[in-house]
């Protein structure tokens, strides 16, 4: 159809350099789950109607990403538990064949080395974690000039405009915020964890649980600042767009019948397809978006889980001392979690807004 | 992420004395040495604070200022593909009027979809048909452009 070669020729002007170069960077099964290997075929088959994803190849990556994951986990729980298993037998000992001051040595080399062993697996996390932030805002800058581009097209010029320093809060600030002083802040709660496992009479539990508390009131303040600022000026600035695109629209009553035919056909075109082509560079992000994001989530999730295991292992063994570091590690790491699920989350209602709002003109 | 690291490490370094002072020490000199380690760890995770309060934040003003320019490829192109819808209906308009042969070039005001900028007629190739052959050309093409395309006559240029 005529219109769906103009909606293609409207396509090819859009620069997907960026998005392909992204694209391009992922590994085979990543691009198996994102189905086309560039991102404006992709947006062509969305545009034709070709909205779903392979559902079971989906499923399949995520079973083989919770089996690496649990498989990478292996050999440190192997190592934990053997350390915990000699620390009751130590345990059991002391007192008759080991006086308890040796005892307590003994206790204290093994917390040391659970927490030289922690810390190597922790920091590899918390590296991923920070990694996986850095991508979240390298995505923003590579999605949103391009949808902010098309909502420009479609006619939603203040909507555009609305969101522009929206944009560079989130793909700048947030982003920064994480890195800067959320994932600091973590990273000395995880320390004061550990420095409060070396030894029972060493008391900073409260602290390593201050920075904890701090992170989670200092993440959905902002959080919840930048999506209400952003929900009420959005919406706001759509409905003045709708108005102004009705408006045109209206007037074109004004042009002669042939010429306000043809300009009526023109901006249909531009319009929609603007539109369709911004829903599907929404979709392709949002799909993008998971991609990158699972991966680091499952690994930090199963590594969590596994350190409330090995607590839960470790107190009827009798090691008190290991099983509160490893709760307290595990508070840590389940924050860090908390994090990349709100920093993702906000990214996803982000995308979803603008798409949404852009929408609202037609 | 410096200053943090070099906070942490004089913390762990007090702590690392204060256990070493637990561990050797006995007696009364014991717990006198642990509360001084206790108080210097104190004093060190305080002392960065005032630091921090003092900083503040003053980058989100310059945040709210940025812009993420658009493509500005695809906006021409849009805007070209109504300005050539706009120039085939005007031409298709004249034609109906008795104007053949002429060209239409509109320029419209970049990124807006119906603001005209300028329209140009290209002349060369006019036919007019027989009934017309007396009229002034350029005022009725000036006249018919201004009402199809509801523009100024001055934003008109007539080319032969």
């Amino acid at each position: 159809m005529e219109k769906d070669k103009d909606i293609n020729g409207l396509l090819e002007n859009l620069d997907t350099s960026e998005m392909d170069n992204y694209l391009s960077q992922l590994d085979r099964d990543e691009k198996l789950i994102f189905d086309s290997g560039s991102v404006t075929e992709r947006i062509k088959e969305i545009i034709n109607g070709d909205i779903a994803l392979d559902a079971g190849n989906f499923f399949v990556y995520i079973c083989e990403l919770i089996g690496l994951s649990a498989k990478k986990i292996l050999p440190f729980l192997s190592t934990v538990l053997a350390i915990c298993i000699a620390c009751a037998v130590i345990n059991s000992i002391k007192g008759r064949f080991a006086s308890e001051s040796v005892g307590d040595m003994v206790g204290f080399i093994f917390s040391a080395l659970i927490i030289v062993i922690l810390s190597v697996q922790v920091s590899s996390l918390v590296l991923k974690a920070k990694d996986m932030v850095n991508d979240i805002e390298k995505q923003i800058n590579i999605f949103f000039p391009v949808i902010i581009t098309l909502m420009a097209g479609s006619g939603a010029t203040t909507t555009a405009g609305v969101y522009q320093p929206m944009i560079a809060i989130f793909g700048t600030g947030i982003t920064r915020l994480m890195v800067n002083i959320i994932f600091p802040l973590i990273i000395a709660s995880l320390v004061f964890g550990f420095i409060s496992g070396i030894s029972s009479s060493i008391k900073l539990k409260k602290l390593s649980d201050f920075f904890i508390n701090a992170v989670k009131w200092l993440m959905s303040v902002s959080f919840f600042i930048f999506l209400a600022y952003m929900g009420v000026q959005g919406i706001t600035a759509s409905v003045y767009d709708n108005v102004s695109v009705r408006m045109t629209k209206f007037a074109l009553g004004n042009y002669v019948p042939i010429i306000g035919g043809y300009l009526s056909d023109g901006l249909g075109v531009i319009i929609s397809g603007s539109v369709l082509i911004k829903n599907a560079v929404g979709m392709c992000a949002i799909v993008l978006l998971l991609i990158s994001v699972i991966p680091v989530i499952l690994q930090i999730i199963i590594f969590g889980l596994s350190l409330n295991f090995l607590a839960a292992v470790a107190e009827p063994l009798g090691c008190e001392q290991v099983s509160t570091l490893l709760s307290q590690i595990g508070k840590s790491i389940k924050t860090i979690v908390a994090c990349l699920f709100g920093v993702t989350f906000l990214y996803f209602i982000f995308i979803i807004l603008v798409v949404l709002t852009g929408n609202l003109i037609i | 992420m410096n200053v943090l690291s070099t906070w942490i490490l004089s913390l762990l370094g007090v702590i690392i004395l204060g256990i070493a002072a637990d561990l050797l020490l006995g007696g009364k000199l014991k717990n006198f040495c642990r509360s001084i380690f206790a108080a210097a760890a104190v004093l060190i995770i305080v002392l960065p604070l005032p630091t921090i309060i003092n900083k503040g934040c003053s980058d989100i003003g310059t945040l709210m200022n940025s812009e993420i320019p658009p493509d500005n490829t695809y906006i021409s192109a849009s805007t070209d593909y109504i300005a050539d819808k706009l120039e085939k209906g005007t031409e298709e308009a004249l034609k109906k009027d008795g104007i053949e042969g002429i060209e239409v070039k509109i320029t419209l005001k970049k990124g807006e979809y119906t603001e005209i900028e300028r329209v140009e007629i290209f002349i060369k190739k006019l036919v007019i048909e027989n009934e017309m052959l007396h009229i002034n050309k350029y005022e009725y093409l000036k006249k018919k452009v201004t009402e199809f395309l509801q523009v100024e006559e001055e934003m008109i240029r007539i080319y032969e």
